[in-house]
C-alpha cells in the first residue's frame, strides 16, 4: 500500500476520533467527503495490465550521430485505465535528441496510443528495450506497475575514416588480379626481371639493352604479377588493454582503426576477415565484397571489451584462423608480454602490420599532461617496445588518437615493404 | 485546461472559505492563520517543493475541524474540506506529471481527471450534508456496531460493482 493512502487513512481516522472524543456530529460528518474520496480510488484502482507493445526504428541500422525515429505502439488489452504513465527505457548508449519517451494519458480497453520521438545512438548493437507502464486510478492511491521488454534490433556501426595508398607485400597472394604485388612474374606494371626470349613473347616486351650485348639470344622484360590477397583483421578487445575515457575509450579508437582497414582492403578487392579477442573469440570468416563489409561492420558494432582469463595475453591466438602466409593487421595498444606472439606469427610465415592507439598520449590527454617526468618515461618506455616489434620484421604503425588514422597509416604504410625486412632480416 | 489555474482558484478559494467565517468570529490570528497556509502552498507549488502539501492539506483539516468546534456554519466546513481535497489531488496529480517530465498533459486526461474529482466531491457532500438534516440519538456501541456494518457493506459495495464493470 502506498504511503499516500496509509497518509489518507490517517487523516479520516483522526477526524473520526476527533469526533468522538468530542462527542461532535459536526467533527463526525466531516470525515464523510474523505470517506466517500478514498471509496471512490478504491472503486476505480486498476487493476492487472494486459498491454501489447509494437516498436519500430527507421533506419534499423546506421551510424553514429544519425537520427533515427522510433515509435511505440501500445495497446490496452485489459480493462480502461484512468491514467497511464507510459516511459520507454532507453538502453545505455541512446540518446533522446527530440521529442519525449514518456507519456502519461487516459486508455480505453482495446485503445493503442503512439509515441514517436527521434534519437541518436552510440557505436553498438542493441536489442533488448523496455517500456515501463505504471497505472493509477484518478486519486493516485493506487498504482500497478508492468515493464514489457521488446526486441528489436538497432545495429550503429562505427564511425571511421578512409584510408587510401596503403602498400602491403603478403608473401602469399590469391589466385585473381588486384592491387596486390605477387612476387611472380607475369604481366603486370612493376619491372620484376628478364628472362629469355620465347616465341610469343610480344615485342615490345624485348629488352634491347640487353639484347645488344649478346649476338644470337633475346630477352624479355618481365613484370611483377598483381593479386589479391587475403587480409586478417585482429581486434585486440582485451578488458586490460582498455583505457575508458570520459568521451569514449581507447578501445572506440581500436574500433574505429579495425573498420577503416576492413574496408579499405575489401574496396581493393582482397578477402578480409576479423577476429576479436577479448571476452571470448568473435570471427568473420575470410570474404569479399560489399555484403562482407557489412558483415564485418555489424560485428564491430557488436564488439566490446571483456574480460576472459583464457584470453588474458594473445598466446592464444588462433592463428590458424588466417590462411597460410596472409597478411595479419593486428590493432592493439599493445602489451610488452605480447611481443613473443608477434615473432611467433612472423616464424609461421606471415606478414604483419600492428596498428596501435597510443595509451600513453591518450592518457595524459585525459590528465591534461603535457610534459611530466612520468610522461616522458612512459613515452621512452612505449618507443623501446615499439623499437623491439619492429626489430621482429613487423611494421607498427603508432597512432596518436589525437591526429587522423590517414597520417599516422601514410607515414608507414604508404611505401611497400621491402623485401629485406619482410624476411626478418634487419636493414 | 489548465490545472495550475483551477489548482490556484482551489487554493485561493479554500483560504477564503476558512479565513472569513474566522474573521467574522473575530479569531484574527486564526484568519492569518488560514491565509498563510494558502499563501505558503501557493509558494511551494510555484517552487515545486514535494514534501509540505500534505501539512497544508492537515492545516484546513484541522481549521474545518476547529471550526465545527467553534460553532462556524456546517456546509462552508464540509465545502471548505471539499475544496481541500480537492486543491491536494490536483497538486498530487502535478506532482505525478513532474515526475515523468510531462508539462502539457493530454486534455481528455485532465478532463477525466476532473470529472471523476467533480463528481466523488459532489457525492461526498451531498451525502455529508443527510446526517444535518437527520435527528437520531444512538449508544457510542450501537453507532460503531453500525459503522463497522457500513463499512463492510461499502467494501462489499465496491467488490461488487468492480466484477459488473469486469464483466
Amino acid at each position: 500500500m502506498k504511503k499516500s493512502v496509509l497518509f489518507f487513512i490517517g487523516v479520516i481516522l483522526t477526524v473520526i476520533i476527533g469526533g468522538i472524543a468530542t462527542l461532535q456530529r459536526d467533527v463526525l460528518v466531516l470525515s464523510i467527503p474523505l470517506i466517500i474520496f478514498l471509496f471512490s480510488a478504491v472503486y476505480h484502482k486498476p487493476e492487472e495490465c494486459c498491454f501489447s507493445i509494437q516498436r519500430e526504428i527507421q533506419p534499423d541500422h546506421g551510424f553514429p550521430e544519425t537520427p533515427l525515429k522510433v515509435k511505440i505502439i501500445v495497446t490496452n488489452k485489459g480493462n480502461a485505465i484512468h491514467e497511464i504513465a507510459i516511459q520507454d527505457v532507453l538502453p545505455c548508449g541512446l540518446k533522446i535528441k527530440e521529442g519525449k519517451a514518456s507519456l502519461v494519458t487516459a486508455l480505453n480497453r482495446l485503445a493503442h496510443i503512439e509515441i514517436e520521438y527521434q534519437i541518436e545512438a552510440q557505436r553498438g548493437h542493441y536489442e533488448n528495450f523496455e517500456v515501463n507502464l505504471r497505472s493509477h486510478d484518478y486519486s493516485g492511491f493506487f498504482e500497478t506497475s508492468i515493464t514489457i521488454s521488446s526486441q528489436t534490433l538497432l545495429v550503429i556501426k562505427p564511425h571511421y575514416p578512409r584510408l587510401s595508398r596503403i602498400k602491403i607485400r603478403p608473401p602469399q597472394t590469391r589466385g585473381f588480379a588486384g592491387p596486390i604485388a605477387a612476387r611472380q612474374g607475369g604481366s603486370g606494371i612493376d619491372f620484376f626481371g628478364v628472362r629469355e626470349y620465347q616465341s610469343g613473347d610480344p615485342e615490345r616486351q624485348i629488352n634491347w639493352k640487353i639484347a645488344s650485348r649478346y649476338e644470337q639470344d633475346l630477352f624479355t622484360n618481365v613484370y611483377e604479377q598483381e593479386r589479391v590477397a587475403d587480409v586478417g583483421i585482429v581486434l585486440d578487445a582485451r578488458q586490460s588493454m582498455d583505457i575508458p575515457g570520459p568521451s569514449g575509450s581507447l578501445f572506440e579508437y581500436s574500433v574505429i582503426a579495425a573498420a577503416s582497414f576492413a574496408e579499405y582492403f575489401l574496396n581493393e578487392g582482397n578477402r578480409v576477415s576479423l577476429l576479436s579477442y577479448g571476452g571470448g573469440l568473435g570471427k568473420i570468416f575470410p570474404g569479399y565484397g560489399r555484403i562482407h563489409k557489412d558483415r564485418i561492420l555489424k560485428a564491430l558494432a557488436r564488439a566490446n571489451p571483456g574480460k576472459n582469463y583464457a584470453l588474458d595475453n594473445l598466446a592464444l591466438l588462433p592463428t590458424r584462423f588466417f590462411p597460410a602466409k596472409s597478411q595479419i593487421v593486428v590493432i592493439t595498444p599493445l602489451s610488452p608480454q605480447d611481443i613473443p606472439v608477434y615473432i611467433q606469427m612472423r616464424a609461421h610465415g606471415y606478414a604483419v602490420i600492428v596498428v596501435s592507439p597510443d595509451p600513453v598520449s591518450f592518457e595524459a590527454a585525459l590528465y591534461n599532461d603535457k610534459d611530466s617526468l612520468a610522461l616522458r618515461m612512459a613515452y621512452a618506455e612505449r618507443n623501446l617496445l615499439l623499437q623491439q616489434i619492429q626489430r621482429c620484421g613487423v611494421q607498427v604503425v603508432n597512432w596518436r588518437v589525437d591526429q587522423p588514422l590517414q597520417m599516422a597509416a601514410r607515414k608507414i604504410l604508404s611505401r611497400q615493404p621491402a623485401f629485406s625486412r619482410l624476411n626478418g632480416l634487419t636493414a | 485546461m489548465n490545472t495550475t489555474k483551477i489548482h490556484t482558484t482551489l487554493v485561493v478559494l479554500a483560504s477564503l472559505v476558512y479565513a472569513l467565517p474566522y474573521l467574522f468570529l473575530r479569531e484574527y490570528w486564526i484568519t492569518l492563520f488560514a491565509l498563510a497556509i494558502g499563501v505558503c502552498w501557493l509558494l511551494v507549488e510555484k517552487y515545486k517543493i514535494e514534501v509540505f502539501f500534505n501539512l497544508f492539506f492537515i492545516g484546513f483539516v484541522w481549521l474545518a475541524v476547529h471550526g465545527c468546534l467553534s460553532g462556524l456554519p456546517l456546509p462552508l466546513m464540509l465545502l471548505g474540506v471539499c475544496i481541500n481535497l480537492a486543491a491536494w489531488d490536483l497538486t498530487r496529480f502535478q506532482d505525478r506529471l513532474r515526475k515523468i517530465k510531462i508539462q502539457n498533459p493530454e486534455p481528455r486526461l485532465v478532463k477525466g481527471h476532473l470529472q471523476n474529482l467533480l463528481l466523488t466531491l459532489c457525492l461526498g457532500y451531498i451525502l455529508a450534508l443527510i446526517p444535518t438534516m437527520i435527528q437520531l440519538s444512538m449508544n457510542l456501541v450501537v453507532m460503531i456496531i453500525l459503522a463497522l456494518f457500513l463499512l463492510f457493506t461499502l467494501r462489499k459495495s465496491v467488490i461488487t460493482l468492480r466484477s459488473d464493470k469486469n464483466d
